[in-house]
């Protein structure tokens, strides 16, 4: 697998943190959150294989490639579309929540408009960049947050307030029968490679996926799981964990750096993640606009005013039902609509397997 | 393309021109060319005669060497007895150009600095030029303290042999080029023919030759003209003095661009982090030249961030830092009358305005200055309250930091960078500063150098790497 790929995913995956999934699995954890998540992990895994292998017959496509040469447009216009809105939600998801946690925690005194247009100017920009340098930025950030990250892991499994016994309190809820909202849920931190439906154009090497390959993602899905899950547990106890609107926020303030500069670590979660929810939502905006891009067939535009008053438009979409939905929407609907997409996403991933096993049907005939 | 190599010069060609009508008449060819050149004061046309043979001579006696025509062509002329032998004897010099076709080649040809010398239906010209600027020069731009000590000159042959003497190897080509500019200024590409990759090479010689520009001076504003957007901040090659800078991207299989006249060369294309090497990195032993090197980067983050970090937090989040530091902070503030941006702008500006005076001013005043602006006017600004100890400490953090930069055109570049964010932080507060910073870095991961990405890891080999994003 090319390196961007296990980006890609750990991207995601730390993405999650902030945006509902942590609080989802808390909601459930006294009712079979544990065996769905380990369930979940496996098939996090699986999807990851079954993405990869799909994909090696077509080194170099992305999916509306692919799917312009099998099959007709009845069927690809729909599902390019429809794929595009789920990867839309997917980073606004992101964003929205985002734009919550700085309207309480790091500028509680801005208003909604201002912290959204902060956004504004960056992300669109790199809705409009180079699939190929959108995939450079994703490395750059990493290496240049990756010892912020490390030091942060470390800090928050090593803190005083890290209670253990919570965690083998929260263990012993291993005979609940399986939650689909917490297996979804847990499935949904492994959708970070599914971005490779787009950026496969740039990925040239046919990609191999291994037993290597799927321990290597078991293991990066394991320990992000168990850290969203048992670290806020064992910080902040087990029995009132489902009442809290930020569980991780909270876990990040229980914690001091004695002698840092900053010295309340919920600063150094918050600068962490404001850069790995933005990695989040431009790659999955990336690829929604791509998507939406190929289902009108603007590629095809050669004359530079018409592919930009195209790319204007999209972004103008973009932000119009950012900000429209981005006022409406309370922390409650939030955290409800977030459930949903949660269990819709196994669903769409077993549909995109079949449509992928009849492309491979027809490209192999 | 003809890849010419200057030392290796073409054969000489002859070309028949009309019959002579009398010995001591100027031949018809020879008059053209005279009047092509008239009314010009430092036109010399001398006709050598002797019993059997006349030789016709035209050049411009301005860039001619007198002495070592007089050596070479007068003395011999003399000397030799038979007509046959002289002939002979101008084939075999080594110093022929080859002959262009077409009069005004030709006369740009002599204005060159080359002898143009008839003889029956023999014509040739003979390079005897005189450089004035040929001295090489002290590297003022790049000092190091240690590796060589002298740059480049402003002749474009000197600079060629100091290329050459230190890069012994047969693929290093040296391709002439001709700009379309009113002045014909002599340029040359030079690059290794087998490092280089030839996509960049074809875009960057494209470029050149698809320029459309009224006079070229110096590498400088060619540098500028061949940028592909108008505005750009970030320079996509760069300007070097040093000849181990030249051959370091050489190796590298870097397209070095030399103009005649000027002691600067253009390397093209460069990638964001070559403007963070220092060629006394390659001298020092390699946990040195890491201190070093992170040193630098580590200025590089500080004099960008560091004004915006002020900004946001003394007016947006004080509550990031631990207390008695933030007391710290907002004590330091006490009497200063307006919001802290509008304090760090001013003092950024004096800063800079402080940096532009002591470069443009002569070295003797440009001490007093610093002193008078750096020393007492920064002690006098805290005592009257107009601004804070820590901003002045800050201040003069990024200034010194903002030095530590190599190369001035990306420093300048840099300058820039530091306003646009503390902009957007003035506006949006820390987390704008955080995403403002994200921002300037998916600009320049977008950005590219003729097809190189301007900013990007390698984890292997860079040219495997370049390599699979080709296929």
């Amino acid at each position: 697998m090319s390196r961007f790929v296990y980006f890609l995913l750990l991207s995601n995956m730390a993405a999650n943190l902030i945006a509902a999934g942590p609080r989802i699995l808390f909601s459930k954890s006294e009712d079979g959150a544990i065996v769905a998540i380990i369930m979940g992990l496996f098939f996090g895994v699986f999807m990851n294989w079954a993405l990869i292998t799909s994909l090696k017959a077509f080194p170099g496509k992305s999916l509306p490639e692919i799917l312009t040469q099998y099959v007709s447009g009845w069927i690809k216009v729909p599902v390019l579309l429809f794929l595009g809105g789920i990867w839309y939600t997917a980073g606004f998801q992101t964003l929205i929540t985002y734009i919550d946690i700085l309207l309480r925690f790091l500028t509680p005194e801005m208003s909604v408009y201002t912290v959204i247009s902060m956004f504004v100017i960056v992300i669109s920009y790199s809705l409009i960049m180079q699939s190929r340098n959108v995939l450079y930025m994703l490395e750059l950030v990493f290496i240049l947050f990756f010892p912020v990250a490390v030091y942060y892991v470390v800090k928050i499994y090593f803190a005083e307030q890290m209670n253990w016994d919570y965690v083998v309190l929260a263990m012993t809820y291993i005979d609940n029968p399986p939650s689909y909202l917490v297996f979804s849920t847990t499935a949904f931190y492994f959708v970070g490679a599914f971005d490779i439906i787009i950026f496969n154009s740039l990925l040239k090497k046919r990609m191999k996926f291994g037993i290597k390959q799927a321990l290597i993602v078991f293991s990066l899905g394991t320990f992000t799981v168990f850290t969203s899950y048992f670290i806020p547990i064992g910080v902040l106890g087990f029995d009132d964990i489902e009442n809290i609107l930020y569980p991780w926020i909270l876990t990040s303030d229980s914690i001091r750096m004695k002698y840092g500069v900053i010295e309340r670590v919920v600063f150094i979660f918050l600068i962490l993640f404001l850069a790995v929810a933005f990695l989040n939502i431009i790659l999955h905006w990336h690829v929604a606009y791509k998507l939406f891009e190929s289902v009108f067939g603007m590629e095809k535009l050669s004359a530079g005013i018409r592919k930009y008053s195209s790319m204007a438009a999209v972004i103008i979409v973009f932000w119009t039902a950012a900000f429209f939905i981005t006022l409406k929407v309370t922390d409650y609907d939030l955290f409800l609509y977030s459930q949903y997409f949660f269990q819709l996403i196994p669903i769409v991933f077993v549909g995109l397997m079949i449509l992928m096993l009849l492309v491979n049907r027809r490209a192999r005939s | 393309m003809d890849k010419l190599k200057f030392n290796q010069r073409d054969q000489k060609e002859v070309i028949s021109v009309d019959e002579l009508t009398g010995q001591t008449e100027m031949p018809a060819y020879f008059n053209r060319l005279v009047k092509g050149l008239a009314p010009s004061a430092d036109i010399v046309k001398k006709t050598l005669k002797s019993k059997e043979k006349v030789v016709h001579l035209l050049y411009l006696k301005s860039v001619v060497d007198m002495a070592q025509l007089q050596e070479i062509l007068i003395k011999p002329f003399y000397e030799m007895s038979q007509e046959h032998s002289f002939s002979e004897y101008i084939k075999s010099l080594p110093y022929d150009t080859k002959m262009p076709t077409g009069d005004q080649e030709v006369l740009i040809e002599i204005t060159k600095g080359n002898v143009f010398v008839m003889m029956d239906k023999q014509i040739t010209l003979l390079e005897l030029k005189l450089v004035a600027a040929n001295t090489v020069q002290d590297a003022i731009m790049e000092p190091t303290i240690h590796g060589p000590q002298l740059g480049l000159s402003e002749s474009i042959e000197t600079n060629i042999n100091l290329i050459r003497q230190r890069y012994h190897k047969p693929s290093l080509v040296i391709e002439p080029m001709q700009l379309n500019d009113i002045s014909n200024r002599d340029i040359a590409l030079v690059y290794d023919e087998g490092k280089v990759h030839p996509g960049r090479l074809e875009k960057v010689r494209e470029r050149i030759q698809s320029l459309e520009v009224e006079l070229v001076q110096a590498s400088g504003d060619l540098q500028y003209y061949l940028n592909s957007q108008k505005y750009s901040l970030f320079p996509t090659s760069m300007l070097t003095e040093r000849p181990d800078r030249i051959l370091h991207n050489v190796a590298q299989g870097k397209v070095v661009i030399m103009v005649d006249g000027s002691p600067h060369a253009i390397i093209a294309p460069v990638v964001f982090f070559d403007f963070m090497v220092s060629m006394e990195d390659e001298y020092y032993p390699f946990w040195v030249s890491i201190l070093i090197r992170s040193l630098r980067y580590g200025g590089l983050f500080t004099c960008i961030t560091l004004p915006a970090l002020y900004v946001a937090v003394t007016s947006y989040t004080p509550d990031i830092f631990r207390t008695e530091l933030a007391l710290t902070v907002a004590a330091s503030r006490i009497g200063v009358p307006y919001p802290s941006f509008i304090e760090v702008f001013f003092m950024l500006i004096f800063i800079e305005l402080l940096t532009e005076a002591s470069i443009r001013l002569p070295n003797a005043i440009s001490a007093t200055a610093t002193t008078v602006g750096g020393l007492i006017l920064g002690t006098a600004a805290v005592e009257a309250a107009l601004t804070s100890n820590i901003m002045v400490i800050v201040v003069s953090l990024v200034a010194i930091s903002t030095f530590v930069i190599p190369i001035s055109e990306m420093s300048y570049a840099i300058r820039v960078c530091r306003f646009l964010l503390l902009l957007y932080t003035t506006v949006f507060g820390l987390a704008g500063a955080l995403l403002g910073l994200l921002g300037l870095m998916l600009y320049l991961v977008n950005k590219d150098s003729y097809g190189e990405p301007y900013l990007r890891m390698f984890w292997q080999n860079r040219r495997e790497e370049l390599k699979a994003d080709d296929s």
